[in-house]
Order: C-alpha cells, then sequence, then structure tokens
C-alpha cells in the first residue's frame, strides 16, 4: 500500500514537533516574525551585537582552556596563550578586540533606539532589558580586564572597587567585602574571574533571551515610528508593511556581519591594540601593588563616565557626589521611555529643538569620552580660549552638565518642539 | 564616493590612535631604526640581547627555537646562542637569583618579554643610547631617559663613554666605543 509515503525528515519534525514547539518557534520568531519592510543600515547592529556575543563566549571558552586565574600566574599564562598555545594569539586579539567593539556595536545599537524612539510605548520593557544588558556588559568587562593582571588591570580594579568606599558609614567595609582583601589581589582576582566567566555571562544571555522575547512580542519599530500592526491586511492578518524576517533579513544582517567581519579582523590581525585605546601599553607591564602608574585611565568604553567622575568636586572630602553622577550618568538611559513626551517617535519627524539637543548630548558625549583617556593635564590647545590651567575639568564639567540636561529637560524640550506630521504607513525608497 | 569615505574613516582612526603616544613622561624623538624585512640586523640584535641582557634580564616567555622567525635554524641558535647547556625549546631564563638582584642594584631588573609593547621601540631604543657617565651615582652611570636608574651602561664597550653637557642638555662622546668611532 502506498498511502503513507511521507518523507523521513518529516516523520521526524512531526514527532519532535509532537514533543517540543520547533516548528512554531521557527515560524514565530524567524519565517513569519514580520519586521517593517523600511530597516536601514541602523538595524545591523542588534544582530552584530549577538554576533559579537556569540564570539565572545567561543574565544573565551577556549581562552579559559590555559589562563590561570592566580596571581602569580595569571600574566605568565596570558603570554604562554599567546605564544605557545596553538592559535593563541588570534583567540586572545578576537576576545580583546570582540570585548571593545561590543561596545562600539552596542552604543550604535543604543544610538538607533534612541534616534528613532524604539524605547517608547510599546517597547519600554525592551529597552529597560536592554539597559540591563549595558549594566550586564560594563561589568563583564571591567571583571574581565582584571585577568591579564598588568599594571592597568590592577589598578582600574583598584580604582574602581575604591568608587564603593566613598559611600557614607559602610564604605569602606563595601570595598574591603568586594575585593575580599585589604588591597585588589589574589582573592579579587578569583572572584573577578568567576563573576568574568560563569556568573555574569548567564546573566546576560538570559537579559538577551528575554530582550529578543520582548521584542518580538511587540514587533520592532522602525525609522519611521510607525506601528505596522496597525495596517494589517484583512485577510491574513499580516502587516501590510511587513516582510518575514527570513530570508530576507536574515539575508541583510549577512551583508552586515560580511563587513563587520573584515573591520573587525583587520583590527585582530594589523591593529590589536588599536593604538593603545583596545589594549593600554602600561598592561604589558605584570601588576605591582607598590608601583602605581602615573596616569590609571579606563578603557575608552568608559571613559565618557569617567570623565564625569572626575568633573564632579567633592563635598568637603568626600568624593562620593561624582560617584552618584558618574551611577547616574549610566543609569539615566533607562528613564527616557518616561522622559520623552514627544507625539512623535522617530527623528524624521521631529521639530529642531529636539535634534539639537540631541546634537549636544553627542558632542558631549564624545569629548567626555576623549577627556577621560587622558590626564588631566595633558590636555593640548583644544579649550585653550577658556584661559586656564585646567580646562580640561571646565570643559568636562560643561559637557556632563549638557549630559544630564538632555535626560533632565527631555519633558520640557519634546512637548515644546515643532514635530511633523507622521505618516500612516512606512516610507520606502 | 563611498571609497572617499572609507579613506577618510581610516585616516582618523589612524590620527585617534597617534593621539595616544603622549602619556609617556619623556618625551622620546628618536625612531628606532626597525626593519622586519632586514634579517641581518634582527639576528644581530638576537645576539646582542643574548651576550649582553640576557644574564640579568630573563624573557621568561620567549623560547630560544622562535629565534627561527628571524631566520635562523635550531642548529644555528644551538652553537651560537645557547650558552648555559640550555634546549632550543627552553625559554630564556636567567640565573640570578631576584632577591640578590635587589640587593645588588636596588630594583630586580624587570623581565624583557613585553617590554617593547610596554615602553614601545623608541622608548627602548632612545633609553640604551642615552647613558651617560656620573660619578654621584652608584653605578657611575645615569641616563637621559630613565633618571637615576639602577642599571648600568652594559653596551658601553660597543657605544663608548658619553657626558652631559649640562648647558644643552646634550650627550657628548668622551671616548670612542667598538662600534661608535669619535
Amino acid at each position: 500500500m502506498a498511502t503513507n509515503k511521507k518523507p523521513i525528515a518529516a516523520g521526524v519534525l512531526d514527532w519532535v514537533d509532537a514533543r517540543f514547539p520547533l516548528t512554531s518557534t521557527i515560524k514565530g520568531h524567524l519565517t513569519e516574525y514580520y519586521a517593517p519592510k523600511n530597516f536601514n543600515f541602523w538595524y545591523f547592529f542588534g544582530s552584530l551585537a549577538l554576533l559579537v556575543l556569540v564570539l565572545q563566549i567561543v574565544t573565551g571558552i577556549f581562552l579559559t582552556m590555559n589562563y590561570k586565574p592566580d596571581a602569580e600566574l595569571a600574566f605568565a599564562s596570558v603570554e604562554y596563550i599567546m605564544r605557545d598555545v596553538f592559535g593563541g594569539n588570534i583567540i586572545r586579539y578576537m576576545h580583546s578586540t570582540g570585548a571593545s567593539m561590543f561596545f562600539v556595536v552596542v552604543y550604535l545599537h543604543m544610538f538607533r533606539g534612541i534616534i528613532y524612539g524604539s524605547y517608547r510605548n510599546p517597547r519600554e520593557l525592551i529597552w529597560l532589558f536592554g539597559v540591563g544588558i549595558f549594566l550586564v556588559l560594563m561589568g563583564e568587562a571591567f571583571f574581565g580586564y582584571l585577568l591579564p593582571w598588568g599594571q592597568m588591570s590592577y589598578w582600574g580594579a583598584q580604582v574602581i572597587v575604591n568608587l564603593f568606599s566613598t559611600v557614607p558609614f559602610i564604605g569602606p567595609d563595601l570595598s574591603e567585602w568586594l575585593r575580599g582583601d585589604y588591597l585588589v589581589s589574589d582573592a579579587t582576582l578569583n572572584r573577578f574571574f568567576a563573576f568574568h566567566v560563569i556568573a555574569l555571562p548567564l546573566v546576560l544571555l538570559g537579559l538577551v533571551a528575554v530582550h529578543i522575547v520582548a521584542l518580538h512580542e511587540v514587533g520592532s519599530n522602525n525609522p519611521d515610528g510607525v506601528e505596522i500592526k496597525k495596517n494589517k491586511d484583512k485577510e491574513t492578518g499580516i502587516p501590510l508593511d511587513g516582510i518575514p524576517f527570513h530570508p530576507y533579513y536574515s539575508v541583510k544582517d549577512m551583508v552586515g556581519v560580511v563587513v563587520f567581519l573584515m573591520v573587525f579582523f583587520a583590527i585582530v590581525f594589523f591593529m590589536p591594540e588599536m593604538g593603545g585605546y583596545f589594549l593600554e601599553a602600561n598592561n604589558f607591564i605584570p601588576a605591582d601593588p607598590l608601583k602605581t602608574p602615573p596616569h590609571i585611565a579606563p578603557v575608552w568604553y568608559f571613559t565618557p563616565y569617567y570623565s564625569i567622575l572626575r568633573a564632579v568636586p567633592p563635598i568637603g572630602i568626600s568624593q562620593f557626589p561624582g560617584v552618584v553622577a558618574m551611577g547616574l550618568s549610566v543609569v539615566a538611559f533607562a528613564f527616557l521611555p518616561w522622559l520623552d513626551k514627544s507625539p512623535v517617535k522617530s527623528i524624521r519627524y521631529r521639530g529642531k529643538l529636539y535634534k539639537r539637543w540631541l546634537a549636544a548630548f553627542v558632542i558631549s558625549f564624545v569629548i567626555l569620552g576623549y577627556l577621560g583617556t587622558v590626564p588631566g593635564d595633558v590636555w593640548g590647545q583644544f579649550g585653550s580660549w577658556l584661559g586656564r590651567a585646567d580646562r580640561a575639568t571646565v570643559l568636562a564639567r560643561i559637557c556632563a552638565v549638557v549630559y544630564f540636561a538632555f535626560f533632565a529637560l527631555m519633558p520640557w524640550y519634546t512637548k515644546k518642539d515643532q514635530t511633523k506630521p507622521v505618516p500612516e504607513r512606512v516610507t520606502y525608497k | 564616493m563611498m571609497k572617499k569615505w572609507f579613506i577618510q574613516a581610516f585616516a582618523s582612526l589612524a590620527m585617534l590612535a597617534s593621539g595616544i603616544a603622549m602619556a609617556n613622561e619623556v618625551h622620546i624623538d628618536v625612531k628606532a631604526p626597525i626593519k622586519m624585512t632586514d634579517k641581518a640586523s634582527l639576528q644581530r640584535g638576537a645576539k646582542i640581547f643574548v651576550n649582553y641582557c640576557l644574564n640579568c634580564h630573563s624573557a621568561n616567555y620567549m623560547r630560544y627555537n622562535r629565534l627561527q622567525d628571524i631566520g635562523l635554524t635550531d642548529k644555528q641558535i644551538k652553537d651560537n646562542l645557547l650558552f648555559a647547556g640550555e634546549k632550543v625549546g627552553e625559554t630564556m631564563r636567567i640565573s640570578m637569583n631576584p632577591k640578590d638582584a635587589k640587593k645588588w642594584f636596588g630594583a630586580a631588573p624587570p623581565d624583557l618579554s613585553v617590554e617593547v609593547r610596554a615602553r614601545g621601540a623608541d622608548w627602548v631604543y632612545a633609553y640604551l643610547r642615552s647613558f651617560y657617565k656620573d660619578d654621584t651615582r652608584p653605578t657611575g652611570w645615569n641616563n637621559q631617559v630613565f633618571d637615576k636608574v639602577a642599571m648600568p651602561h652594559v653596551l658601553y664597550e660597543l657605544q663608548g663613554v658619553q657626558v652631559l653637557d649640562h648647558e644643552t642638555h646634550t650627550l657628548k662622546l668622551e671616548k670612542a666605543g667598538k662600534l661608535n668611532p669619535i
């Protein structure tokens, strides 16, 4: 009898589907997940962030196979990876470059969210999960940076942990508890290793999962800030401006992946130190608790917040206000969904007022970032019109005020802004 | 148009990168004349390192047989660069005890495996050529790049003896060395 001529593969699929939502998951998240058809350049960075996350996890696994989390052995084990482990130098440079590129991609991804209003109703929770990812990523980068046990690793960790000692009353005990010792030591290295390789990656993966699940629940925003679910085909119920993620955006994202990998491996192969921005020269000197380097600077992705820390003057002898300001400068992003009162989402339909504030914010962010990489006194001709020796501090203060004003005054200037009419459907050329 | 944009992006990246170098305490204005293609020069460097530096300074992460990268065979490495019965697969270790070294020099000589990555080749080049005679120092030597350095002028027989002109702050060769005639 020839009635049951079903291919074996289809039979297997049926068997799995009866026990696990495989086909429905693929449909719901890929082949029948309808994304707006007008995605542009800015929409590469979400998938690229996912790619870098995978690269970091895979290279991290191989690094862990040879790295030794021991104050006596850590520095040597990194050099062992660089010289004696097969392909170790590539793996290590991929991991160190990946750390910086993660932040490049995430900053661009966040900027996309800001300019197109992707954090607005109904996507507030996606944004909050995203801010969570950003915070965990910062922790991940900070803990990981101690592991090579170079001078900058050591003193960078010392500075950051000491930030907690500025907390009134419990500060000194708190920082001692975090370090597990009176100074950064083997105990600190061991716990930072544990946080870096297992604790935070687990949290990160969980947050990424809920970030994507939440996104696919409400659907993607787009450069016009128009809800495509408002215009559905009456028969099929598919958004008229939507196209299935796979194959349309999986193919588009692959172009982004190829270009990204070209840049990524150009850095890995030819300039892994990136002129001291990705790998600091001082970190090739083994950690020495008795020798403080003359200039301690965090890696570039932390420098805007570090500048704010340095810019805020102490109250009495307490540096706590600076620490609070630095913390606020990072957490401020979480409040964006409720600070933005504009009737439109996308920058395309916003007025001049908002655009000027955004431009001022971006400029302040970049200047603060640059200021954080240089010592306060090494500060070239830029800003010499201020006519005083501490112009770096003055400039950092101005930028910090602009930075916070962007958030604090947002309810006011987004309401006052002259917006343009938003089209019914997405615009697509 | 796209091409121009790429070139500009890369040029500005390069400019960004060069801005970092200024964090050094002493301004170094010499460029180390390094040519990665000049095998003879690189091999001379290995010889000088093994003969002059590798008694006090280790290069604990560097294996002798990595000198194959600069065109030497294992046999050549064994015949010319191994003096204490090491094997070519071993790392460049020293027998001096760091505790003794600290007593003798005031500071244990650092491992040099990644010194150039930390300081830069230009710094090392300038430093090694900036020793001058200074009778107030315990070793009799001082250095313009690294003031009051603990290390004596190990290469003096090659460079000769320099003295510091205190008015112009320049170094003058007082006695010729093997590689440096007056």
